[in-house]
């Protein structure tokens, strides 16, 4: 197929993005207009709400700001990777490759949003705590999951087989999760460690949380869009390859 | 796989997590108490509270002292060669990173641990207690 591409040019491309595009959309697997207008308005509403409505820490100054990125990020990775052991165990349960598909797409996504999260985390810390890096507990166990997560898709790309890598993974990404309460969660709390803990404890003022809310509406909301791309398009490689056979 | 391996195997993840929560516990922090400062000598990390009333900052010779207590409960002063950070009269909480010479703890970096409230101005503690 990359050979007919080559040889008929750009519009043959286009052609075949379009197309593609098409298929997607009658899958019902990319986002409405509305929910996509409505999501792009509520991502507007959030950036101003970032920049203009919400008030700075007298201490943190603008870099209190940085919170309405990194909290949400982390929701969304941990909310990926328990979507990415759900379908593992949906996989094992019912055999359908699709389930491995989703489970794969979470895992990525997931992530995707933890390196995410630990980036605008260090960028923070350099102004919080005087240090991009310390090493610290709430460091070093998001960067012991990043590797967790990282491990899974050397897994996958190291099975051969569909089915095979289908069982691998999905038990695989089961067991990964297991860690995901202790890592997120229960280690960071029970040690000493520089990182705050004022979402949880609700110790933000009133103005910053309604932005804080709506910010993770939208960072989830994205985070479905990208999950329904990335799954359409898996499921139609999967097609691809199943009519090749 | 038979459910019984699948039981067994997760047993023996979860078994690993609990073991390794324990004993990695000091693989994962890199904060050290003043005890064990003093034992080791060498540079590391103590994390504590300042006592605010006992602060003293030298600025012709650049030297911040004031008394660190750790989670023991033992103080030790110690001595900052160096700029004092912006936010350091706010915080409740440091890290200092240096090495235990004597009874002094001698730190060249010094980490702020942030507030515990996100408040946009000092006086407002009154309106966060009642979330």
């Amino acid at each position: 197929m990359d050979s007919q591409y080559k040889k008929e040019g750009k519009t043959v491309l286009w052609e075949s993005f379009a197309e593609e595009e098409q298929t997607l959309k009658s899958r019902g697997e990319i986002y409405p207009l509305w929910l996509q207008g409505g999501l792009f308005l509520l991502m507007i509403g959030v950036l101003l709400g970032v920049f203009f409505y919400s008030p700075v820490d007298f201490r943190l100054k603008e870099s209190t700001r940085i919170m309405y990125f990194h909290v949400p990020m982390s929701v969304n990775a941990f909310v990926a990777f328990l979507l990415s052991a759900l379908y593992g165990a949906g996989y094992l349960w019912k055999r359908k490759l699709d389930q491995d598909v989703r489970s794969s797409v979470s895992a990525e996504i997931g992530l995707l949003f933890a390196v995410l999260a630990t980036a605008t985390g260090a960028v923070w810390s350099r102004y919080a705590w005087g240090k991009y890096w310390n090493w610290d507990p709430k460091q070093v166990t998001i960067l012991l999951l990043i590797l967790i997560y990282a491990a899974y898709f050397v897994l996958r790309m190291s099975v051969e087989g569909e089915e095979r890598r289908a069982v691998l993974s999905s038990a695989y990404a089961l067991f990964a999760f297991v860690t995901v309460p202790f890592l997120m969660l229960i280690i960071p709390q029970a040690m000493d460690t520089l990182h705050p803990a004022v979402v949880r404890e609700r110790q933000i003022e009133p103005q910053m949380m309604q932005v804080l809310l709506l910010s993770f509406l939208s960072f989830l909301g994205l985070m479905v869009w990208i999950y329904r791309l990335r799954v359409a398009v898996e499921l139609q490689k999967l097609e691809q390859k199943e009519s090749l056979l | 796989m038979k459910k019984g391996n699948l039981i067994l195997a997760l047993g023996i993840i979860i078994a690993f997590i609990a073991l390794g929560a324990g004993a990695f516990r000091k693989t994962l922090t890199p904060y050290v108490t003043l005890r064990e400062a003093r034992e080791s000598g060498a540079r590391v990390q103590v994390s504590g509270k300042i006592d605010k009333q006992r602060v003293r900052y030298d600025v012709m010779k650049g030297v911040l002292s004031f008394p660190l207590r750790d989670h023991e409960g033992s103080v030790a002063t110690v001595l900052y060669r160096g700029v004092k950070p912006g936010n350091f009269d706010q915080a409740e909480q440091i890290v200092v990173i240096g090495r235990m010479k004597g009874d002094t703890f001698e730190a060249d970096e010094m980490l702020l641990k942030c507030p515990s409230k996100y408040q946009s101005a000092p006086g407002k503690e009154g309106s966060l207690s009642q979330e």
